[in-house]
């Protein structure tokens, strides 16, 4: 094995392709980890791996250990080059690496700005700092990385690694190989998710016989499954995250929404009944109670009486809308109660564990003691 | 997945009334189509899990303490399991990581590495990483 250079602590690549190793033995446990990508194009490593990863690492060390470090501009550990002959060569250009390290300082300064309990994550990494090793899928041996026995002791090991095989073919493909195949599910499966693709091959999807056509509607019949436990059909859920605050889907919420007024719910997605009757949308036509005894919290939301809409919409736009609303949710509750105080606080949304989460989160950290009583 | 290749022969095409005209672009992109089929991509996504599993087993066999240089037992290797946690960075790493040997989570999004655009995101900051790595310490 090469043993790291003594110079740098962190920044000397080093690697060694083998085949399987025969035993080496240490004399201490080891503190380590193995981080799984993939990528899809031609290159070696998706960026997770050789450049935020290594950023990250790079702040996490400098402020759990400032003082094993001589300067943070030249601690970020990147991935050699696995293409060159070189062992010094680096998979990243000398300038980029230039230009990540310049902006190692500011980021180091928005983490210690968090004032995170530094001392615990210390204690967890048993006081020991990061040390990164690469590997990818090669072939045809195993490339296996290279990790010195006294890194173990001074160390925990994070192996960064690519599953995929770098393919030099053409359209990302060779002999059927797809690169980084996984890449871009959404686009491709039909709604199968990783854990779904798992139970397929549990399944037999991978049998050599079986064609694409029948594989297909085996994924999506594991999909299907897979969708229908995530909800009881026709028994709803509710979480009581504390006491008095729920969390969960409108529609399980009947119970709660029909008792004797001292709730206050909190709906997430959806218009407000205002403002559906003001854009015509309700069915009916008739008179809507909840809008007559409306009462304006003065953040522009109607609110019918212990009714609160937030008027997310669903899906990723609804979490990045509901970032630009967490500031308003404090005063747009306590408004709320204050006008007619609730025993209990019911949060909905689409799914029952998507923005409402985010809110009832919110809900814990303003108006509920460590203990989870609320004030 | 005895092997890593596949052969050309299972690549179908699906068109059978492909016009006589077909353009090299139109044969391109039904190969295309063909080879990035469900099942090339499910057999390809299993052969990377096949390599990430070896990885792992071979990190394992690799570092076994001084103390116990003789055979490991299968509970002894469960546990040793233990020192080498596989985690997925979501949700593409997943994938690549069969049930039963997937140990967490990480979300490390590359556009926080891309050129000109680096970042630290202080909205993932993957604490739970750290918690996995040194699971031994407590």
């Amino acid at each position: 094995m090469i043993s790291p250079s003594k110079e740098h602590k962190f920044s000397s690549p080093e690697f060694l392709y083998r085949s399987f190793p025969s035993n080496s033995v240490t004399n201490t446990t080891h503190y380590s980890a193995i981080l799984v990508d993939s990528t899809r194009t031609g290159k070696i490593f998706p960026d997770a791996l050789s450049k935020t990863v290594p950023i990250w690492t790079a702040i996490i060390n400098a402020a759990l250990f400032p003082t094993s470090i001589t300067s943070i501009t030249t601690s970020l550990q990147t991935p050699p080059s696995f293409s060159s002959t070189d062992p010094a060569a680096t998979y990243l250009s000398p300038s980029e690496i230039s230009s990540i390290s310049s902006r190692l300082p500011q980021f180091l300064a928005s983490l210690h700005n968090l004032s995170l309990p530094l001392d615990v994550f210390h204690a967890r990494l048993g006081a020991k700092p990061i040390k990164l090793v690469w590997a990818v899928h090669g072939s045809p041996h195993i490339i296996l990385p290279a990790i010195a026995p006294e890194d173990f002791e001074s160390f925990n090991v994070l192996v960064l690694c690519s599953a995929s095989r770098r393919v030099r073919g053409v359209e990302t493909s060779e002999g059927g190989y797809v690169q980084g195949a996984a890449d871009d599910a959404e686009g491709w499966s039909g709604g199968l998710s990783g854990e779904g693709f798992w139970e397929v091959v549990r399944r037999g999807g991978l049998e050599e016989e079986l064609g694409e056509s029948d594989l297909r509607v085996l994924a999506e019949d594991v999909t299907k499954k897979l969708r229908g436990s995530e909800r009881h059909e026709g028994e709803g859920w509710v979480v009581e995250v504390a006491e008095g605050l729920f969390v969960g889907r409108m529609e399980d919420m009947q119970s709660e929404r029909n008792s004797d007024g001292k709730v206050l719910m909190v709906v997430c997605n959806g218009i407000s009944p205002s403002e559906r009757k003001g854009k015509g949308k309700l069915a009916n036509g008739a008179e809507d109670i909840h809008d007559e005894k409306s009462v304006d919290g003065g953040n522009g939301l109607h609110q019918p009486r212990n009714q609160v809409y937030l008027e997310l919409p669903t899906g990723k736009l609804g979490s990045r809308a509901l970032r630009k609303k967490l500031p308003q949710i404090g005063s747009i509750i306590r408004t709320a109660l204050e006008k007619d105080i609730a025993r209990q606080i019911l949060i909905t949304c689409e799914t029952g564990k998507d923005l409402s989460v985010g809110v009832a989160l919110t809900v814990l950290c303003l108006f509920y003691t460590k203990e989870g009583k609320s004030h | 997945m005895s092997s890593n290749h596949f052969a050309l022969s299972n690549v179908q095409f699906h068109d059978p009334a492909a016009p006589s005209s077909a353009t090299i672009y139109n044969t391109l992109k039904l190969l295309k189509r063909d080879i990035l089929s469900l099942r090339n991509r499910l057999r390809s996504i299993a052969t990377d899990a096949a390599y990430v599993v070896e990885l792992q087993d071979s990190l394992i066999a690799s570092a076994q303490p001084v103390a116990s240089p003789r055979l490991v037992s299968a509970e002894t290797a469960a546990q040793k399991r233990g020192t080498w946690p596989l985690i997925a960075n979501e949700r593409n790493g997943s994938w690549y990581i069969p049930r039963e040997r997937k140990r967490g989570s990480a979300y490390f999004k590359s556009t926080d590495g891309h050129q000109g655009q680096w970042g630290f995101s202080l909205r993932r900051l993957n604490l739970g990483v750290l918690d996995l790595l040194g699971e031994c310490n407590w």
